[in-house]
C-alpha cells in the first residue's frame, strides 16, 4: 500500500510538470505559477462533488475546465507581459489564488475543506483505482503531448520559443497559439487538482503555495524542458526524493537543493533534455546499434 | 555419521527456532509518530519530537510494555500533507505499528486521519485542533481539549475573572485563530462584554504597530491575542512599545519557552494565557517531566512537548491493561477514566474521541509561565 500512495503522489507530480510543459517547454513561455492551477482545479473538484453533489467522473472533466477558463486569462496577459515580467506575473498569481482560497468562507477558509470519496461502481474508489486513473491520465497527456509536437500548434509554439517577432512576421497568430498553450497546460493541471483533491479527501489553501510551483517548474527543468521524457523523469525523481531520503531526514532538502544546483550548473538543458550527456550518449548508443544491425 | 549429523542438524533447528520464538515474544512493540521536524514549523516539531523520544525512554525504564521494549519510529512530515499520507501508508503497513501519535499540524494530521482509521490503528493527535480530526472516525482521538474549549475559557477568563467589558481581538488566520475567536467572540457577546476590534493577521506576520496604535486608540479593557509564539512576541514587544496598558489574553499557541519568553522578554510579563500545560502542578510526574525535558535538551519543555508525550503515556497506560493490540487499543481509551496527564487530569473520551479535561491558565511572572487559574466548570470545558 505504501508502494501505491508513493506512486500516486509521484504520478501526479508527472502529470503537473507533463502540463507545465506545454507552457514552458513547447511555448517557451516562463510560468511559476502552475501551483496555483493545481489548486484552482482541486478547489473546484471539491466543491463540484462537496457542496454541489455532482458525480466526481463529471467534476473531472468541468475542473478541467473552469481551470482552463482562469488559464485563458492568463494567457491574455501574457500577450501584453512578456519574459521576465510574465514570470514574476505568475509568481503573483500563486499568492493571489491561495489568499483567495484561505480568506473566502465558500472556499472552506483557513479551516480548510473536507472532499467525499468518490464512487466506482458502488464501492470508493481504493488507492489502487487512483493509481490505475492517474496511469490513464499520464498515458493520455503524453499522447496528446505527442500529437501537439506533430501537429500545426507545435510548429507554431515553436517558431514562438525560439523568436516570437519572427514567428509573427511570417504570419503566425502568436496570439491565439500562446493562449491555445496556456489553456491546455492549466486545464490538466486543473483535472490532476481535481482528483489529488479526492484522493487526499482533504484541501487546505497552504498545499497549492508557491512552492509547489517551484517544485513543478523543478521537476521540469531537471528532467529536460521542452520533451516529453524530461518532465517525466524530472518529476520521478524529485517526487522520490523525499520518501527514498527519509532516513537522513534533516539533510533531505540539503539534498534536493544540492541536485537542483549541479543540474543547473553542469547540465543546463536538464538530464535528459536534447542537449545533455546522458540523452547524447544514449542516442549515440542507438545510433551505434541500429548502424551495426544494418551492417 | 549420517545419524550425528542429521542430529547436529535438528539440534541447529531446534535452537534457531528457539530463538526465533523467544526472538517474537521480545520483538519491540512499536508505536509511530511524525512531526514537522524541518519546514515552517520546525520549531513545533522538534519540541514534539524531542517529548516522543523522552517518552518512549521513560516507558521502557519503566519496564517497557510487560517486559517487551517499545520502539519509537518517527517521521519528518515537512508540513505537507501529501508526506503525511505516505508517511501513514508507511506507519500501517510497512512498519506495522499498533498505534500513532500525530506531532504535526492540522493540515497534516487531517488527511492522515482517514488512512489509520481505515487501516484501524488508533492515532491521538496530540495538539492539532482541528474539529474534523476526531470526526474521521473511532479509531481517532484529540488529546488536547477542541479549539471551541478553549475559546470559551478565554470568554470565561476575559469576562468572568479579569472583568473585561470592552475587548479587541487579534487572531492568526488559520483553523486554530479562527475556532478560538468565534467561540470567545460568542461567549462574551453573550456575557454583554462589547467587542470594539477585530482583526486578523496571517502566520509570519511581525509588524503590528499600525494594528496596536488602533487599538490604543479604542482603549479596551483587554486584548485577546490568538497567536503563535512568533506572532505573539512580536505583538507583545510591540505593545509596549506603542504603551498599551490593556490586560493581554493569550492562548497556547504562545506557550512557548524558547520561541516566546526569550524572544518577548520582559514586555511578556504579566500575560495571562490558556493552556494545558501547569508549569506550578505539584503532581510528581510533571515534575519529573519538566525536570527530564530540560536536563536533557537544555531547556524549559511547552505544551507541544506535552501534549505529545501524554499521548504516549496515554498509550503506555492503556497498553498495560489491554496489550499492545490496536482494537484493544482503540476500545480502552473510551474507558480511560480521570487519568492524570502532564497537561491536567484527563476525566475522559467522549465518543467522538475528544478529550475532556480542564483548561489551565498561567500567567508569566518573572520571565516564566506561572500557575494562575484551573478552570474545571464543566459548563464551559465539555466539548
Amino acid at each position: 500500500m505504501y508502494a501505491i500512495v508513493v506512486m500516486i503522489n509521484v504520478g501526479i507530480f508527472v502529470l503537473l510538470a507533463l502540463s507545465l510543459n506545454i507552457i514552458t517547454g513547447y511555448a517557451g513561455q516562463p510560468n511559476i505559477g502552475q501551483g496555483a492551477f493545481f489548486g484552482i482545479g482541486a478547489y473546484s473538484g471539491a466543491i463540484l462533488t462537496g457542496k454541489l453533489g455532482i458525480y466526481f467522473w463529471l467534476a473531472m472533466p468541468i475542473s478541467a475546465i473552469i481551470t482552463g477558463f482562469i488559464g485563458f486569462f492568463l494567457g491574455l496577459i501574457s500577450i501584453r507581459i512578456k519574459e521576465d515580467f510574465l514570470a514574476i506575473v505568475t509568481i503573483a498569481l500563486n499568492f493571489i489564488v491561495a489568499a483567495i482560497f484561505q480568506n473566502v468562507k465558500f472556499f472552506g477558509g483557513s479551516m480548510g475543506l473536507s472532499v467525499p470519496s468518490p464512487y466506482w461502481f458502488g464501492n470508493p474508489l481504493s488507492y489502487h483505482g487512483y493509481l490505475i486513473l492517474i496511469i490513464i491520465l499520464i498515458i493520455l497527456v503524453i499522447i496528446f503531448s505527442k500529437l501537439i509536437e506533430k501537429s500545426w500548434l507545435g510548429m507554431a509554439l515553436g517558431a514562438i520559443r525560439n523568436n516570437e517577432r519572427a514567428a509573427d512576421s511570417l504570419g503566425i497568430d502568436t496570439k491565439k497559439f500562446k493562449i491555445m498553450a496556456f489553456v491546455l497546460g492549466t486545464s490538466i493541471a486543473g483535472l490532476t487538482g481535481a482528483v489529488y483533491a479526492h484522493y487526499m479527501t482533504f484541501i487546505m489553501a497552504s498545499d497549492f503555495g508557491f512552492l509547489t510551483s517551484v517544485s513543478i517548474l523543478s521537476m521540469v527543468i531537471l528532467g529536460g524542458n521542452n520533451t516529453i521524457r524530461g518532465p517525466i523523469v524530472g518529476a520521478i525523481i524529485l517526487g522520490l526524493i523525499p520518501e527514498v531520503f527519509r532516513f537522513i531526514s534533516d539533510y533531505r532538502l540539503l539534498v534536493y537543493a544540492l541536485i537542483l544546483i549541479l543540474m543547473i550548473r553542469f547540465q543546463p538543458s536538464g538530464l535528459l533534455g536534447d542537449d545533455s550527456f546522458v540523452w547524447q550518449k544514449l542516442t549515440n548508443l542507438r545510433a551505434s546499434y541500429f548502424k551495426r544491425r544494418g551492417a | 555419521m549420517k545419524r550425528k549429523v542429521f542430529s547436529l542438524i535438528l539440534v541447529v533447528i531446534m535452537v534457531l527456532a528457539f530463538n526465533s520464538l523467544a526472538m517474537a515474544q521480545d520483538d519491540p512493540i512499536k508505536l509511530g509518530f511524525f512531526a514537522p521536524v524541518t519546514g515552517p514549523a520546525a520549531a513545533d516539531g522538534e519540541s514534539a519530537l524531542n517529548s516522543a523520544k523522552l517518552a518512549i525512554e521513560v516507558i521502557n525504564e519503566k519496564g517497557g510494555i510487560d517486559g517487551r521494549e517499545v520502539e519509537l519510529v518517527n517521521y519528518d512530515d515537512h508540513l505537507d500533507s501529501k508526506q503525511s499520507v505516505s508517511i501513514a501508508q508507511k506507519l500501517t503497513t510497512r512498519d506495522n505499528v499498533v498505534a500513532v501519535v500525530s506531532g504535526s499540524y492540522s493540515g497534516t494530521t487531517r488527511p492522515a486521519a482517514n488512512i489509520y482509521q481505515n487501516a484501524k490503528v488508533p492515532m491521538i493527535s496530540a495538539y492539532a485542533i482541528h474539529p474534523d480530526i476526531p470526526k474521521s472516525g473511532d479509531y481517532i482521538f484529540q488529546q488536547s481539549f477542541p479549539g471551541p474549549v478553549q475559546g470559551k475559557v478565554g470568554g470565561y477568563m476575559a469576562v468572568d475573572n479579569l472583568g473585561a467589558q470592552k475587548i479587541a481581538i487579534l487572531y492568526v488566520d488559520n483553523d486554530f485563530g479562527n475556532t478560538l475567536n468565534d467561540n470567545f467572540q460568542k461567549y462574551v457577546e453573550d456575557k454583554g462584554a462589547e467587542v470594539v476590534y477585530v482583526d486578523s493577521f496571517a502566520i509570519g506576520e511581525r509588524e503590528f504597530n499600525p494594528v496596536l496604535t488602533k487599538i490604543k486608540g479604542l482603549n479596551p479593557d483587554l486584548i485577546y491575542v490568538v497567536a503563535y509564539a512568533g506572532e505573539g512576541a512580536a505583538i507583545m514587544r510591540q505593545s509596549v512599545d506603542v504603551g498599551i496598558e490593556a490586560q493581554i489574553l493569550g492562548t497556547e499557541g504562545m506557550d512557548s519557552t524558547t520561541q516566546f519568553l526569550q524572544v518577548a522578554g520582559d514586555a511578556a510579563e504579566g500575560l495571562i494565557i490558556t493552556t494545558n500545560l501547569n508549569r506550578d502542578s505539584e503532581e510528581e510526574q510533571v515534575r519529573d517531566y519538566i525536570n527530564r525535558y530540560t536536563e536533557k535538551y537544555g531547556f524549559a519543555p511547552d505544551m507541544v512537548g506535552a501534549s505529545t508525550y501524554d499521548g504516549f503515556m496515554l498509550l503506555a497506560h492503556v497498553m498495560r491493561q489491554v496489550g499492545p493490540d490496536s482494537e484493544a487499543i482503540k476500545d480502552a481509551m473510551y474507558e480511560v477514566e480521570d487519568y492524570m496527564t502532564n497537561t491536567g487530569l484527563l476525566y475522559r473520551y467522549n465518543e467522538i474521541g475528544e478529550a475532556v479535561k480542564p483548561v489551565q491558565v498561567q500567567i508569566v511572572k518573572d520571565g516564566e509561565f506561572h500557575y494562575y487559574d484551573q478552570i474545571t466548570d464543566m459548563d464551559i470545558i465539555a466539548p
